[in-house]
């Protein structure tokens, strides 16, 4: 890796290292190779959001360019937002391609991923179906959110309807992931969604 | 993007905050992140925007980096600070006054190249049709006449004469007169009684308003252009060699050509005008059969009879395949015979 990338990405770790944000937990940022191209972030979903009390892992890859091209950044936990695939967690977010700034920084990276979790764009999406989800059933979205967050992200919120029906479909032969996104994407109706697994 | 916004501002707030005054008279660069403590060299540091605290100071070449990234090879694009937005002065040293001229130079032919093409194109065009309208001259008045002609004009004349033979040639041939001629005809066919007795079948159109409501096929067809360049270039060559064969007796070859012309275009009218109206016949005419076995196996035969009926007159293919067709082409013939009166007399005309 170039020089000044890897002499940059040690600055920025010592960076988090020290931030508040690292000390009230809401973000985390942990290596995995050494030669700073290969990075693990956590970020804390957002208080009063459908994401709170949930652990969100993320992939950090730091291209040879940097920092003169953004990191690449994905989910590693799957999320049910506007702006995150929930099949890959790819991520649309602008200052991730165009509006990249060399100033900014792994940190201000994760934080502006809180910050778009807390505040969704449905106009600009990655994930159509959750977008109109979003837009049209927004009870059903916060619901539906709050139990993807229960299942893989350890939040507390959840609701029995659905994991009886997600179990209603597990006995008839699925995964959980398939019928998780079935059920979501079909705004929990039970039928649609085995029309969409099996039709 | 809102949350950008909010996030990248209360990382500024945050900063600024926390950021002592020692650490304010600290340079960092905000590409690479080094300070003035790291660097061992002696680089080169700048502030080259609005940014105040951790995003004020930057390398040179640092800066020069990122400026490379944005501009993406377009040395002369301009770019803006991502944070404060304010526009890079970036200057150019001067490096005397030979590069300064081929500068010039370079800028001048870059602008001047695509008028220069489109003039060069213009100006081929024009002494085409300079020529082209020479030799029509040459050609409808004769070789020798024609240069003595040109030779007595005025020059301005010629100049812009010349090249308004061809242009008035296409405009000409834009003047859709038979189609205007071919509704009148129709308008007037049904009143006046010797033209309805030359002329049946353009009776059609009434009929067939009262026939079917889903309206008639539409008259007009699309202008080609090739084919209006072509056929406006080649009238004066058609009308000469016309005024030559048909029109011998006539002493002046103007004259001559201008008959031949006339004849030309009357003859070429009439049969066009005769076309349209057997082709909108045959386009009122059109039915879309049941897709039954029977119907497949007839489809020629039942093709032919329509073609037989419209009154363009083709002999059939050979004779077996007429006689085997024959017994389905008489009983879909009387069919189509009874339900309309029209085809009838076509088949009337077309043996007139």
């Amino acid at each position: 890796m170039a020089n000044i990338a890897s002499q940059r990405i040690k600055r920025e770790f010592k960076e988090v290292i020290r931030s508040e944000e690292v000390a009230r937990c809401s973000i985390k940022v942990e290596l995995l190779d050494d030669n700073y191209s290969q990075l693990k972030g956590e970020i804390a979903g957002p208080p009063d959001t459908p994401y709170e009390g949930g652990k969100f892992l993320l992939e950090i890859k730091v291209p040879e360019t940097y920092p003169f091209n953004p990191p690449k950044v994905k989910f590693l936990t799957k999320v049910w937002h506007p702006n995150i695939s929930s099949v890959t967690g790819a991520i649309c977010l602008d200052i991730l391609k165009d509006q990249w700034a060399a100033a900014m920084t792994l940190r201000t990276v994760l934080l502006s991923l809180q910050a778009l979790m807390a505040s969704p764009e449905p106009d600009d999406p990655q994930d159509a179906v959750v977008a109109r989800q979003y837009k049209g059933f927004p009870e059903i979205f916060i619901s539906t959110a709050e139990h993807w967050t229960n299942i893989y992200a350890g939040g507390s919120r959840k609701k029995e309807e659905y994991s009886k029906k997600i179990e209603r479909l597990m006995g008839i032969g699925c995964n959980m992931d398939q019928a998780l996104v079935a059920l979501s994407g079909c705004n929990w109706d039970l039928d649609k969604a085995i029309e969409q697994i099996f039709g | 993007m809102d949350s950008d916004l909010a996030c990248s501002s209360s990382f500024t707030n945050v900063n600024s905050g926390s950021m002592s005054k020692q650490e304010e008279s600290r340079r960092s660069c905000w590409v690479c992140f080094a300070t003035d403590d790291d660097d061992n060299t002696d680089p080169c540091w700048v502030q080259p925007c609005n940014c105040r605290g951790t995003t004020k100071w930057v390398h040179q070449s640092c800066l020069q980096r990122w400026v490379d990234e944005k501009q993406k090879g377009n040395a002369m694009t301009k770019v803006s600070c991502p944070q404060c937005n304010t526009e890079y002065l970036i200057v150019f040293p001067h490096m005397g006054q030979i590069v300064m001229f081929l500068d010039t130079i370079d800028t001048i032919i870059l602008k001047m190249c695509p008028f220069l093409a489109a003039g060069v194109l213009a100006g081929a065009v024009y002494w085409t049709a300079i020529t082209y309208g020479a030799i029509t001259i040459m050609q409808v008045v004769g070789h020798e006449e024609g240069l003595t002609v040109m030779g007595q004009a005025h020059t301005l004349v010629l100049i812009i004469g010349l090249p308004a033979i061809p242009v008035m040639l296409i405009f000409g041939k834009m003047v859709r007169w038979e189609e205007t001629a071919l509704l009148l005809i129709r308008k007037y066919t049904p009143k006046i009684p010797i033209l309805k007795y030359i002329l049946p079948s353009f009776i059609y159109q009434e009929e067939s308003e009262n026939q079917n409501y889903y309206g008639v096929p539409s008259l007009v067809d699309t202008i080609c252009a090739t084919r209006v360049f072509c056929s406006a270039l080649l009238l004066p060559t058609i009308a000469t060699f016309i005024g030559r064969f048909l029109y011998e007796s006539v002493p002046s070859k103007v004259q001559r050509t201008l008959l031949g012309g006339i004849t030309y275009i009357l003859i070429k009218g009439i049969l066009r005008i005769y076309h349209k109206q057997q082709k909108y016949v045959q386009k009122c005419h059109r039915k879309i059969l049941d897709y039954t076995p029977e119907n497949m196996r007839h489809q020629h035969p039942s093709a032919s009879t329509t073609y037989f009926l419209s009154g363009t007159v083709t002999p059939p293919p050979s004779p077996s395949s007429t006689l085997s067709s024959n017994s389905s082409t008489s009983a879909s013939s009387s069919s189509l015979a009874a339900d309309s009166s029209v085809s009838s007399r076509i088949v009337a005309s077309a043996s007139l």
